[in-house]
């Protein structure tokens, strides 16, 4: 439940700010200027805002679509991302937001037609060329769909053509507007996956591996295209036993004709971010291991993520016919 | 008067209180056993014996942007110091006294707006304030004097989560001595005391390791360690969740030695 709610002056009469506070009838409702007011200020605390996060209601003013980092594509020439909103409801142990804002709050930008747009433009700029626009960065793109809608606006509004590709990253089971849509084929779904094991320790709140396998088959079972995101990939001394029984199991379970592309990234963390977030989690065996500094990324050492990563796709190419895309992601 | 900064520093400060006048200090003053430290000049300053809780009191005639400074440096107090304005204030709509956290500030000459961390504090009732008195009062409208100025320094000095601007609001027809005192003190005590242990539950999760490392500290003091065993308490705690370890200390307390305590700890990671 959210207790208390920020909005922005600007967009206080904006149809889908009244739509979003008509869910949260019984919160708190606050006017401010502007969201910086309240987000990610200074002597802020993330964990604790984490146990008790509010929300707030805001316009984004620009940059509503960024240049992805580099290695961080599934194939197309040029790759971008967005997000309709800024943090999550899960509490991966694992994720880099905890380190980048110093507030935990979900911060949802309700000028969803403004994001089009952008994108619009940047297809036109790029004439010619193949686009991926990754949702899901700065969030978990389906998660708060129930209070958000922005799928279900996407999927009425986006711009189709065949050298634009559009992913959803996600962990969530809300695929209710895929489930009701047509698939397309510039549209992929994708899960970041963890074995189940994994999964118990680092992906706090967050469904299931089960249950994510399960919104993978239903989606598959209607045609639409899937990506598996096996990242970040984990070590421990059971490492190769957790993920072939969830590598064999997922590809199992889905049809395989509507798998569109896996990826593989090791766990890894630009050196400011991994210095706060390990001491969030003293003695933490997640940040235990012994990591490497290369060029200000913490991550294993080289020969454990080659390792990590190709033992991986051997078992991917043992079961999945040779077409199927393979990726190494490895952004910062 | 003593160089503010150059206090001992055995001991830490965990709580500091700010109030208007000597009528909102003299519950603080009596529920914690503070004494007025003459030795600080500027303002009114109280502690307790162990110096770990302190209070100040404005003055009409020094800016309230200098009380939470001038406070943080007598008290010592560093980031992990929790917070707690006091004022009374008058409400039409109220037949008892209730307990208020604010969570905005308004500075009606100029329009601003701070708006305090509602973090964790969702069980308490929470309203807006105005910093100074309005021209056309709103009856339903919180009157703090000096809190915008007070707040806007506080928030630069020490964790936002750790601030709490707190009231208690008395139904506006009555005057402060007509309520009984009882009723007053009662409220006082019971919402100030579960803001200290909240803040308390805070800090936890705030400051994970300096929670770890003062439990370190408390059980070294409790039990003798040789340096071999301090060495290996020190490497267990460091594995605990401060959260598992909080719960493990009322039964540690209750050990017979070091040994123990290292074999239980042990133990518990198993």
């Amino acid at each position: 439940m959210i207790n208390t709610i920020y909005v922005e002056n600007e967009i206080k009469d904006h149809l889908r700010t009244l739509s979003i506070l008509s869910k949260f009838k019984r919160s708190r409702v606050i006017y401010i200027h502007k969201y910086s007011e309240i987000f990610n200020k200074k002597k802020q605390s993330f964990r604790l805002q984490k146990k008790d996060p509010l929300l707030i209601l805001a316009k984004k003013n620009n940059n509503f679509v960024l240049k992805a980092p580099e290695g961080f594509g599934i194939g197309a020439s040029e790759n971008y991302y967005f997000s309709h909103m800024y943090n999550c409801i899960y509490d991966c142990k694992y994720c880099f937001l905890q380190g980048l804002y110093s507030s935990a709050n979900y911060l949802v930008f309700v000028n969803y037609e403004d994001f089009l747009t952008q994108i619009k433009n940047l297809v036109t700029r790029n004439k010619g060329k193949s686009i991926t626009f990754f949702s899901g960065y700065d969030c978990d793109s389906l998660a708060m769909e129930k209070v958000t809608n922005f799928a279900v606006f996407f999927l009425k509004n986006y711009l189709q053509s065949k050298n634009i590709t559009y992913e959803f990253r996600t962990k969530s089971l809300q695929i209710h507007p895929f489930l009701k849509n047509e698939p397309t084929e510039n549209i992929i779904i994708a899960y970041s996956l963890l074995p189940e094991d994994f999964a118990n320790k680092f992906d706090v709140k967050v469904p299931s591996i089960n249950l994510r396998i399960k919104s993978l088959k239903q989606l598959t079972s209607l045609g639409w295209k899937i990506g598996l995101r096996f990242d970040p990939l984990i070590y421990n001394k059971n490492w190769k036993i957790s993920y072939k029984e969830l590598i064999n199991t997922i590809l199992n379970e889905i049809d395989m004709n509507y798998l569109h592309s896996v990826s593989f990234g090791s766990l890894r963390f630009p050196k400011q971010i991994f210095s706060t977030i390990s001491n969030m989690y003293p003695g933490d065996e997640l940040f235990s291991y012994n990591f490497e500094k290369r060029d200000n990324v913490y991550s294993y050492k080289d020969e454990v993520e080659e390792e990590m990563i190709s033992f991986c796709k051997n078992l991917i190419h043992k079961k999945v016919k040779k077409d199927v895309q393979i990726f190494s992601c490895t952004p910062y | 008067m003593e160089k503010l900064n150059s206090t001992d520093n055995k001991y830490i400060c965990e709580y500091c209180f700010i109030v208007n006048n000597i009528s909102e200090a003299r519950f603080f003053i009596n529920r914690f056993s503070l004494k007025p430290k003459k030795k600080y000049n500027l303002f009114p300053i109280f502690s307790n014996k162990k110096k770990d809780i302190w209070l100040a009191i404005n003055q009409d005639t020094i800016s309230p942007t200098v009380t939470p400074i001038y406070l943080k440096n007598c008290a010592n107090a560093n980031e992990q110091t929790t917070w707690i304005f006091f004022s009374f204030s008058f409400l039409s709509n109220l037949n008892l006294p209730h307990f208020i956290i604010i969570d905005e500030i308004i500075d009606s000459s100029a329009q601003n707006k701070l708006y305090p961390s509602v973090s964790c504090l969702k069980k308490f009732k929470r309203k807006n304030a105005f910093s100074n008195e309005q021209k056309f009062q709103n009856q339903d409208c919180i009157t703090l004097k000096n809190i915008y100025e007070i707040y806007k320094t506080l928030e630069k000095l020490v964790n936002k989560a750790l601030i709490f601007v707190t009231t208690l609001s008395m139904p506006e027809k009555y005057e402060l001595s007509d309520i009984d005192n009882k009723t007053i003190k009662s409220e006082q005590n019971k919402f100030i005391t579960e803001i200290m242990n909240l803040s308390d539950e805070m800090k936890i999760t705030i400051f994970p390791f300096f929670y770890v490392f003062n439990f370190f500290k408390k059980i070294k003091e409790e039990f003798k360690f040789s340096v071999y065993e301090q060495n290996v308490l020190e490497n267990l705690l460091k594995q605990f969740n401060p959260y598992d370890l909080k719960n493990n200390l009322k039964f540690i307390k209750k050990l017979k030695n070091g040994k123990q305590v290292i074999n239980h700890l042990k133990q518990k990671l198993l």
